[in-house]
């Protein structure tokens, strides 16, 4: 056995997770005990859907929409990545096992990280962040899109939008970079609640 | 009614004591050229300038012609002004959309040295020498002074104002807006539009450049409904700002109109403030995508050419009206009026209205004509069927010479003239995208023609509707129109009464009895004389006529100048307007800070960065880093007493070549690529064969383009039967994997592969030298052999680290070294790169940056972008070979083009030099000895060069004709472009361990 212990770092290189309040918006950084894309071609889409809803407990989402469920999987959601494409969120490769034969899924969870955005101005800071109508109409609860951030790549979904909840996954060596910019909207669309950061 | 001016305490001897949308409570200091005045809240840089009684604010572009303020609105050409101070000097800022704030600092430019005595002013003295087009015809001798001389001469003299050359303090932001309907303008046209549609349900953005809604309304003297228009305009942008599905933008510019929907438009969110407020950004660009829009831009008031009507106290009579009605300034102690219609005359009446002294009206219409007007003005002399010839006083008008119905010339003294030649529908947005204003002839006027932006309809005065009540009722109807298109269900709002006067018009473009020069474009110094030349001189066409008499081609785009210019051109063709045409507009409306298009983006918000997982022990070590693409990378590790950044990589290079070294190596991109057809998928995107690659081990692979050059190459490690990672080099890592992502879904669809970059799931790192398997056998969990025999030369897996870390091990080397690369998830990598370091303590081990990584593949003949810079051939780089021939791929067959296969390509070849005193240069081109350096004789150029801490002299890769059978041969290295001419001599590219024994141990 090694002598060495390998320590874990967050997606901002430090040891604890992020969370920081300003006036009527917060942003924390979730911890995913496992991040993996899955892809499956339209030929073995019933198989994997069928072997996807035996393991999880959820079904597929549909086209710009997620899904989440506690039945089979515990805490996991799926999101829609594009054709055939899929995110899934709480679960690592080895606790998809069961779909290798039907689709490839590859663990993404060193990979990828996530903020939850909350709070009555989020929407006047993604205003600043991303291009795409996040509007309750246009974009309600349940909703996901793939959409670049100030030029890097990320998916957003609505989690719920009464309280403006949003879950944006984006790559982690990118991650302070993204942080960056996500803490200038929130500056310049409200004031930071001392010592929250 | 009288309105006695306030004269004393104040010093606005021309403020009126009353009325206004002014907060005379507050009391604003500021300062023109060095000299401090007051106005108050409500006021713009130019009403307070007028309130004081300032006439002069600046010199003209070419000629230095003192110069007034004109309007009352974005339109100003000739206004413009320097604000504020050090690094904020903000110049060409027009005062009549300057707010006033205290503190304000404003001075005049283009002048030397004084605003009243400008020396540059012998160029009004020099004009006939400066005609239009002059410096096509005027510095032509000799032809090398142009640039040298004339040029440079002709800037400094002709100008606007200076930057200030320091980084700007100020901080702006990019956002973007969705809405179902945008109001471009937030006029009675513009509010009403807003009304109806946000009533209806609808998502509306309305934006107004002024930072008061309501546009004219706010400068005449009318009423809406039973409400001043002025009082009507604040409630119902009240309403509207209350209302949740409506977003109501002041100060914000829509300058663009774009493809699908969207629109440019600037808010300047801290420019009305000494200094924007903390963390908020001085100006934000908004894209805004609108599935509709309603352009209610209003109309700019055009100006009648006639003889010196550039001199200050010549405004529009509009403009004199927002000064009196807005501001409550009296533009003049006596203010004449000259008009072709009837809206010049409320001038008149307004300004009598609110205890002002009128002169005299003009107007070139019969007296028949303007016999329904006559009322308004009371007993003031009215000059019918007459016009002005000329207006005197030099740095201020004092008099105006009036040529009337007997043609007798008659002077008046007077210090304002309000001039209104008819007004001009703002179209320019229409234009964008190349839709053609049409010809009114009801209002002799350009209108929107049916081309105007898909989307998009024009409403009010920018319509050409030019009544109260009618613009109401068009921004009440086109809101309705394209509601009722979305789907809406329209709520009817009642179209409150308003004025509803029929447009009376006579068009008069210029006085032709004017004798001195007449001024059309006053911010460009085009005169009706120059509009002659141009038609002279053969360049009749509108688009011509810019072009030589640079009509139209200031910072206001010819807002006031060109349609009365194209009058003119129609004029001395013969022929009418609309056979004339007019040019078109683009963006931006108005002028756009560079800084508001950058947005955030600049220093290191240029771009986003990209960290790779060692980056914060890096920092600790003190790594100096340079920028990969987005990614930062650790160049070199200093030490102290390390005087030179070659000393350090030195040292990094002969460390890892005598014991062992680490290097970050994340940033390679890496692409899972699974499915049952991957290794069919692979042979067709790589040159060379994949799909015969066991289980367990890695292949170099080259992938070529479409057009049959070399477009990347990297390892192709094979983790499972329909298991392959691919890596690719930093730099192509995204281009790679559109590349394959595109053969997948074009090419071959039917094909089962899935692929997906896991470029920031590892942190992989080079662990390379003699002692590199000593150092992670104290990693590896003990169930892995990681032995030469167990896990060879290009041998790959999955192991376990640090007692059950999952990660992969690759046994491959670009060092020329027995080298692995270790991966684990990012989330590992910083203690990765500890453990690392901590295990290699007692073999000395070395983190090296990458220009020791770089010394080290160019020792042993290894390539880089440098070498696959898109213009070489698999046979370029030695490895034709790699194209099989028992397959296609993709770029084979184009790979075979006579040009590609030529026997006289450069192919790669090594160069040393043959003093060891001498240093190379990548870019040098090589040419035999006793040959001249020329084009002729260039035979190659060098790609990659370093100093060698390993051989002890300067190494180079390169191409070179036959470079491949000319070894031990000799030639010159000859850099032109840094004076370099070295002798080296062609060599193997493997200058190290060219057998390949280090690697196999």
């Amino acid at each position: 056995m090694s002598e060495f212990k390998l320590a874990i770092k967050t997606g901002f290189g430090l040891d604890e997770s992020i969370h920081e309040n300003w006036q009527g918006f917060s942003v924390s950084e979730i911890a995913f005990p496992g991040i993996c894309w899955i892809s499956c071609g339209k030929q073995g889409l019933a198989d994997f859907e069928k072997a996807w809803k035996k393991l999880s407990g959820v079904s597929l989402p549909g086209a710009g929409q997620f899904v989440s469920g506690d039945d089979g999987l515990s805490n996991v959601t799926i999101f829609d990545g594009g054709a055939g494409q899929w995110f899934v969120t709480g679960a690592n490769a080895s606790a998809l096992d069961a779909l290798s034969g039907v689709a490839a899924v590859t663990d993404q969870t060193g990979g990828w990280l996530g903020l939850q955005l909350e709070g009555a101005k989020t929407l006047t800071v993604l205003e600043k962040l991303c291009g795409i109508d996040l509007h309750p109409s246009v974009f309600p609860s349940g909703s996901c899109a793939r959409t670049p951030f100030e030029g890097m790549a990320a998916l957003i979904a609505c989690e719920d939008s009464k309280d403006s909840r949003f879950l944006v996954l984006f790559q982690r060596s990118s991650s302070r970079s993204f942080l960056d910019h996500v803490r200038h909207a929130a500056q310049s669309s409200c004031a930071l609640i001392e010592g929250s950061a | 009614m009288s309105n006695s001016r306030a004269t004393s305490g104040t010093g606005q001897e021309f403020r009126l004591a009353s009325g206004g949308l002014i907060d005379r409570s507050q009391s604003i200091g500021f300062s023109f050229d060095g000299k401090r005045h007051n106005g108050h809240q409500g006021d713009t840089l130019a009403s307070a300038l007028l309130a004081n009684g300032v006439r002069l604010v600046g010199r003209s572009f070419k000629y230095h012609r003192p110069r007034g303020i004109l309007t009352a609105g974005s339109e100003e050409p000739n206004a413009l002004v320097e604000l504020r101070d050090g690094a904020r000097r903000e110049p060409n800022s027009r005062a009549t959309t300057t707010e006033l704030h205290d503190g304000l600092k404003a001075r005049s430019q283009n002048r030397f040295p004084s605003l009243a005595f400008d020396v540059m002013g012998i160029n009004d003295v020099l004009s006939p020498f400066l005609a239009a087009g002059f410096y096509y015809k005027t510095f032509m001798w000799p032809a090398a002074f142009w640039e040298k001389l004339y040029e440079p001469v002709i800037r400094r003299a002709a100008g606007l104002g200076s930057l200030s050359g320091k980084p700007d303090p100020d901080s702006y932001e990019k956002a973007t807006l969705h809405c179902d309907l945008l109001v471009i303008g937030a006029g009675p046209a513009g509010l009403m539009a807003a009304l109806v549609a946000a009533r209806s349900g609808a998502r509306v953005v309305i934006a107004d450049e002024d930072f008061l809604p309501g546009g004219r309304l706010n400068s005449e003297r009318m009423e809406v409904g039973s409400l001043n228009a002025s009082d009507w305009a604040a409630k119902i942008s009240g309403e509207l700002a209350l209302m949740a599905n409506v977003r109501l933008l002041t100060r914000t510019t829509v300058f663009g109109v774009y493809d699908g929907g969207s629109y440019a438009a600037l808010e300047r969110v801290g420019d009305h403030l000494a200094q924007p407020v903390q963390h908020q950004p001085r100006q934000r660009l908004w894209r805004i995508i609108a599935r509709r829009s309603i352009l209610c831009g209003g109309a700019i008031e055009r100006p009648i050419a006639f003889g010196d009507n550039d001199r200050p106290g010549v405004m529009l009579a509009g403009a004199v009206r927002s000064y009196l009605n807005r501001h409550a300034v009296l533009s003049g102690k006596a203010v004449t009026v000259f008009t072709n219609n009837d809206d010049g005359w409320r001038t008149a009446g307004d300004i009598l209205a609110l205890g002002g002294k009128v002169e005299a009206v003009i107007d070139p219409r019969s007296a028949e004509d303007v016999s329904h007007l006559r009322a308004m003005v009371g007993d003031v002399p009215v000059f019918s069927r007459s016009r002005i010839t000329g207006a005197s006083g030099s740095k201020g008008i004092s008099s105006v010479s009036v040529l009337n119905a007997n043609g007798r010339e008659i002077r008046l003294e007077t210090d304002c003239l309000a001039v209104s030649g008819g007004w001009n529908p703002a179209v320019n947005l229409t234009c964008h995208m190349r839709g053609k204003p049409v010809w009114n002839d009801r209002i002799a006027a350009f209108v929107p023609g049916n081309d105007i932006p898909a989307g998009m309809r024009v409403a009010g005065a920018a319509a050409g509707t030019l009544s109260t009540h009618g613009a109401l009722v068009q921004g009440s109807e086109m809101a309705a129109a394209a509601c009722a298109e979305l789907g809406f269900k329209v709520s009817k709002s009642l179209v409150p009464d308003a004025e509803d006067a029929p447009v009376s018009i006579q068009p008069l473009w210029h006085v032709a009895e004017s004798k001195s020069r007449a001024w059309l474009d006053f911010q460009n110094d085009v005169t009706v004389k120059d509009v002659k030349l141009s038609h002279q001189e053969g360049f009749k066409s509108v688009e011509h006529l810019k072009r030589y008499t640079t009509l139209g081609m200031a910072t206001d785009q010819g807002k006031t100048a060109n349609v009365s210019a194209i009058a003119i051109m129609a004029e001395i063709a013969g022929q009418s307007i609309a056979q004339t045409g007019t040019t078109i507009y683009r963006p931006p409306y108005t002028p756009v800070a560079i800084a508001a298009l950058a947005g955030r983006m600049t220093g290191r918000d240029f771009k986003p960065f990209r960290l790779p997982p060692s980056h914060d022990w890096a920092k600790e070590q003190g790594a100096v880093f340079v920028e990969a693409g987005m990614w930062l990378r650790a160049q070199w590790y200093p030490r102290k007493r390390e005087k030179t950044w070659r000393q350090s990589v030195d040292r990094e290079v002969l460390a890892t070549r005598r014991s062992v070294g680490v290097c970050d190596v994340s940033t390679l991109g890496k692409i899972d690529i699974k499915g049952r057809d991957a290794g069919k998928f692979l042979d067709r995107v790589y040159s060379n064969v994949m799909s015969s690659l066991p289980v367990g081990k890695v292949r170099y692979g080259l992938m070529l383009r479409e057009d049959g050059f070399v477009m990347d190459d990297g390892t192709v490690a094979r983790l499972g039967e329909n298991h392959f990672v691919i890596t690719t080099t930093t730099a192509n890592a995204g281009l790679v994997m559109q590349h394959v992502d595109f053969c997948k879904q074009v090419h071959w669809p039917q094909l089962d592969v899935h692929m997906v970059s896991v470029t920031d799931n590892f942190a992989q790192f080079s662990v390379a030298g003699p002692n590199s398997r000593a150092v992670l056998r104290k990693l590896v969990d003990a169930a892995h052999d990681i032995s030469n025999e167990a896990f060879g030369y290009m041998a790959c897996g999955r192991i376990t680290v640090c007692g059950g870390v999952p990660a992969r091990l690759f046994r491959i080397s670009f060092s020329g070294e027995l080298a692995y690369e270790i991966a684990v998830q990012a989330q590992y990598g910083d203690a990765l790169i500890r453990a690392l370091m901590e295990a290699g303590r007692e073999f000395d081990i070395t983190p090296y940056g990458v220009e020791a990584l770089n010394v080290m593949r160019i020792e042993k003949g290894h390539l880089t972008g440098a070498e696959l810079h898109g213009r070489t051939t698999a046979g370029d780089i030695g490895l034709g070979k790699m194209v099989s021939a028992k397959k296609d791929c993709i770029g084979k067959v184009m790979a075979q083009r006579p040009g590609l296969t030529a026997k006289d390509r450069p192919v790669l070849a090594g160069f040393r030099t043959t003093k060891p005193e001498d240093s190379l240069s990548a870019g040098a081109h090589f040419v035999r000895m006793g040959k001249e350096a020329t084009t002729d004789n260039d035979e190659g150029y060098m790609t990659s060069v370093c100093f060698s801490p390993s051989l002890g002299q300067h190494i180079g890769l390169g191409f070179i004709v036959d470079g491949d059978t000319r070894h031990g041969e000799k030639v010159r290295a000859v850099d032109m472009v840094r004076g370099r001419d070295v002798e080296v001599e062609i060599c193997s590219p493997h200058f190290v361990d060219p057998q390949g024994e280090r690697l196999r141990v």
